[in-house]
């Protein structure tokens, strides 16, 4: 890794010519404030199939400098970590173990962990053994917890390879053994590209618009294509409870690995050359086989070409075989998707899939197992006689799911749900699982007809939760339970066959969440865990919905919190807003509430609710809609409208006593960042404003931005009115603006908020500017986030809540360079 | 960054276009293989679109999109 030294140097390295706060390198804000970035949420559960443990996994939420400077590659289209052969950014990482006895409360806590990473747990269909991964900086492990010793060990000491196949092992069914896909190229000698790989970097345009779909960190050059081969190549590996580990047939680039049902065979996909320098590594030719244990290949599936050429559209999909998968009811029986519509769905005809199937031994011609009039999405196995089949399409958004005879498919199916995948009212809920005789998650069939299913119940009064009963013989529905105010409490697990003893997280607006066991039979509620208020010094803040119009009828609504112990005889209080603006093509358009209103109140680091710690009132999220009427586009009136929205929300406040108008803030995330820059330009509601990671010169991103469609050449006036670059002399009030250095969106690059900086300065205006190393666009290092919350802490502290009007105590000092 | 942006404005709104972006180089090209590749160019490009009668042929397709939402 690069210097620290270099580090600080580049940490503020502008952004004093004004002011300085006279602290160098990276800071920390007031402990109530820092403490947040430590919050500890509630764990990750992960409950043994038989219902008798629970494993709790802390998350990690940020990172450290270090993790973020460690070298990453890009090679077709993942970003990988080249010293432990893993993922650079898996999204769930966690940091440490319990194991909850469910019966006696007992915890057992697993300390003879690793440093690193831990993920992909995933416990034995027996329920006696919890495996994961941990990944460490030169290698990632894999490990086993044994319920019964309550012990964990290193099961082997083979380093395993993430890359591909994002997890990297896989249970055998029958819990005896693991299958993982082993790093057998980690500790050999790294490639090394020679001075002749060092060429021009070259672009050419034809004259023909680009296309439309488009991919990152692709393949670019043949070093690019050995590196991939290098980092995706693994080898199959059997490694029993006990016992010696076993290679499986030769090094390859797997794509992906999964074990039959019956625990003898595995389905395999390894990818093949010619790589592509278009399309990411998920399109790349890929062979399909069946394997036994120990490497031979039972079966040729399919050869895959190179998709390079799929049909535009999110439900286009390749041609020939695809979509391989055991039927997780069955031994040894492959189904796979085979399009009839040349992979495009506008195609007109009447089945758009087929479903086949094969059975072990593989010799039989593949059998026809069912029609689909849509895109195949998925099936959900139960047993011979019950499976849930889903259809989607594009075009209007629809998900369909029949209840089908997997003996039977295409006849007696039942129309079990349709509806928009956006239309969370209508979401019946998902299916409880268990585990069958072979080991696999299958759905819950009680008595031959009754499935259960979970749901978030998302309704127009919020989300409540429900647990129901759906009969297959009757296609109706029985609701056993549902979530009652003033809790929010949702089910994790069913512990019987007639849904009346449920694992299940509850919380309340005061109440952090915890697990109880609810027995509606008994008509009883035990708690089972008793995780501590995550920030206990914001205990009695307060949230309410305040709604209110703009001056030309739009209907708006904000969340106001307000800081512990406040009431109304104290007076008005310092506001901090944070927004985020939105366009919207008519006024009628309103989105369905997707949250409960009983939801503990969450306290996060990242936006304007640290402040309230300071006595700050904070209004989050007061709308600001950019809306288009008679015909017009909505950015034709973009100031108008959002200094409109602004001073609505401004109004409410000071009316409802809440708000001091002079001492309002505004803040916001990139192009809520932009959103502040335009209202400290275009209005005087704010005392102050704090823009992070925006753009702020519309002509920067000239093919669109956000909602807007024409391009700059289309719409010059509107891109120059909307830029606040363009309007820099108006900004009459003190601007913090923070941007990560390494900001990979192209439409804030960090030189958004340098330039946008420089211009201030030049022309004489208060701003600080702060970059903040290795960071994109949001922010992950606990020192960056710890430095970002003192900044933004100084910054209110001074031009906030102090009465004076800041003086200024330098002057521009740059000039912008002229000749070229 | 100047020509990159020109660049990529050119491409989407579907121009002709070639970047070529030398590695090391300041202001000034310095380095003999840098030299000798802007000679290349230059050369190329003006026996193609100066010294060729024809119309050009499209012979490479734009390959990249900017990225619209923050």
């Amino acid at each position: 890794m690069k210097s620290m030294l270099l580090l600080f140097a580049l940490l503020l390295s502008v952004g004093f010519s004004h002011f300085s706060y006279g602290a160098q390198g990276y800071q920390t804000p007031s402990s109530d404030l820092a403490a947040l970035v430590d919050a500890k949420l509630a764990p990750s559960s992960y409950l043994s199939a038989d219902g008798q443990w629970l494993a709790l996994f802390e998350r990690k939420r940020i990172e450290t400098l270090d993790d973020l400077a460690k070298e990453e590659l890009k090679l077709a289209g993942i970003k990988l970590n080249p010293a432990n052969f893993s993922r650079s950014r898996p999204r769930t990482k966690f940091s440490a173990l319990q194991v909850k006895h469910i019966a006696t409360g007992a915890v057992i806590t697993v300390n003879n962990l690793p440093q690193g990473v831990i993920r992909s747990p995933k416990w034995s269909s027996n329920s006696e053994y919890l495996a994961f991964i941990v990944e460490q900086p030169t290698q990632t492990q894999l490990w086993v917890y044994n319920a019964e010793t309550k012990q964990a060990r290193q099961l082997s000491t083979l380093a395993l390879n993430s890359v591909l196949t994002a997890t990297p092992y896989q249970w055998l069914p029958d819990s005896t053994a693991i299958v993982a896909n082993q790093a057998v190229n980690l500790g050999k000698p790294k490639l090394v590209s020679d001075a002749n790989s060092v060429v021009p970097v070259i672009q050419q345009s034809s004259g023909q618009k680009a296309p439309a779909r488009t991919y990152q960190n692709l393949l670019t050059s043949p070093f690019d294509e050995l590196q991939f081969k290098f980092y995706g190549q693994g080898q199959l590996t059997y490694i029993p409870l006990s016992g010696v580990a076993l290679s499986i047939g030769k090094p390859a680039l797997f794509k992906s690995f999964s074990i039959s049902p019956d625990s003898t065979n595995i389905l395999v996909a390894t990818i093949d050359e010619p790589f592509s320098y278009q399309v990411p590594y998920s399109r790349f030719a890929t062979t399909w086989q069946v394997l036994g244990m120990r490497g031979y290949t039972l079966a040729q599936l399919f050869k895959q070409p190179l998709a390079d050429n799929i049909p535009q559209g999110y439900d286009s999909v390749r041609t020939g075989r695809r979509d391989f998968q055991w039927r997780d009811d069955q031994g040894a029986e492959i189904i796979w998707a085979q399009a009839q519509d040349g992979g495009d769905m506008k195609t007109d005809v009447p089945y758009h899939d087929h479903l086949y199937s094969l059975r072990s031994p593989f010799k039989r011609e593949p059998k026809l197992f069912a029609k689909l009039e849509r895109r195949f999405s998925r099936i959900e196995w139960a047993n011979e006689n019950v499976a849930f089949l889903t259809e989607w399409r594009f075009s209007d958004r629809q998900l369909r799911t029949y209840v089908i005879q997997p003996r039977d498919a295409d006849n007696n199916r039942v129309l079990f749900s349709q509806r928009s995948y956006n239309d969370a009212y209508k979401d019946p809920g998902d299916a409880i699982y268990e585990r069958n005789d072979l080991g696999v998650n299958v759905i819950k069939v009680v008595g031959g007809r009754y499935i259960f299913l979970r749901g978030d119940g998302a309704s127009e009064q919020g989300n409540v939760p429900f647990l129901d009963q759906y009969d297959i013989k009757t296609n109706t529905t029985k609701r056993l339970w549902q979530s009652k105010a003033p809790y929010y409490e949702r089910v994790r697990a069913m512990l019987d066959d007639e849904g009346e003893r449920l694992i299940t997280i509850r919380e309340s607006k005061t109440e952090q969440p915890n697990f109880f066991i609810r027995d509606l039979d008994a008509d009883t509620l035990t708690q089972l865990t008793t995780f501590e208020h995550p920030y206990p010094a914001f205990k009695g803040v307060t949230k309410e919905l305040v709604r209110y119009q703009r001056d030309d009828g739009v209907e708006l609504s904000g969340t106001l919190y307000l800081p512990p112990g406040y009431d109304k005889t104290q007076g008005p209080l310092p506001v901090l807003m944070w927004a985020y603006p939105l366009e919207y093509k008519d006024k009628a358009v309103a989105s369905q509430v997707r949250e409960s209103p009983y939801e503990f109140t969450y306290i996060g680091y990242w936006g304007p609710m640290p402040y309230l710690a300071k006595g700050i009132a904070v209004f989050d999220d007061p709308k600001m809609p950019i809306v288009g009427v008679d015909g017009k586009e909505p950015n034709d009136l973009f100031r108008k409208q959002l200094v409109a929205s602004a001073k609505a929300a401004v109004d409410v406040l000071v009316e409802k006593g809440i708000a001091d108008k002079d001492k309002i803030a505004i803040a916001g995330h990139s192009y809520g960042a932009f959103m502040v820059a335009n209202l400290l330009a275009h209005s005087d509601l704010f005392k102050t404003g704090i823009a992070r990671s925006g753009a702020y010169n519309r002509t920067l991103t000239p093919f669109g931005f956000q909602g807007e469609e024409r391009d700059f050449w289309q719409a010059q006036d509107v891109y120059a009115n909307m830029s606040p670059f363009f309007h820099a002399e108006k900004i009459n009030e003190p601007m913090l603006m923070i941007h990560g250095q390494e900001d990979p969106n192209s439409g804030t690059f960090p030189m958004q908020s340098e330039r946008m900086y420089a211009a201030l300065k030049g022309l004489g205006k208060e701003a600080r500017l702060v970059m903040l190393p290795y960071e994109a666009h949001g922010y992950r290092a606990r020192k960056s986030l710890l430095h970002v919350l003192w900044e933004q802490e100084q910054w209110l502290e001074k031009y906030l809540l102090t009465d004076e009007a800041p003086v200024s105590d330098a002057q521009a000092n740059t000039e912008p360079s002229v000749t070229e | 960054m100047q020509s990159e942006r020109m660049y990529a404005a050119l491409k989407g709104l579907g121009k002709e276009a070639r970047l070529v972006m030398l590695p090391y180089e300041a202001h000034g090209y310095r380095a003999r293989k840098s030299l000798l590749h802007v000679l290349w160019e230059q050369e190329q490009w003006l026996d193609k679109y100066l010294l060729t009668d024809e119309a050009p042929v499209s012979d490479a397709q734009a390959n990249t999109e900017p990225s619209l939402t923050e």
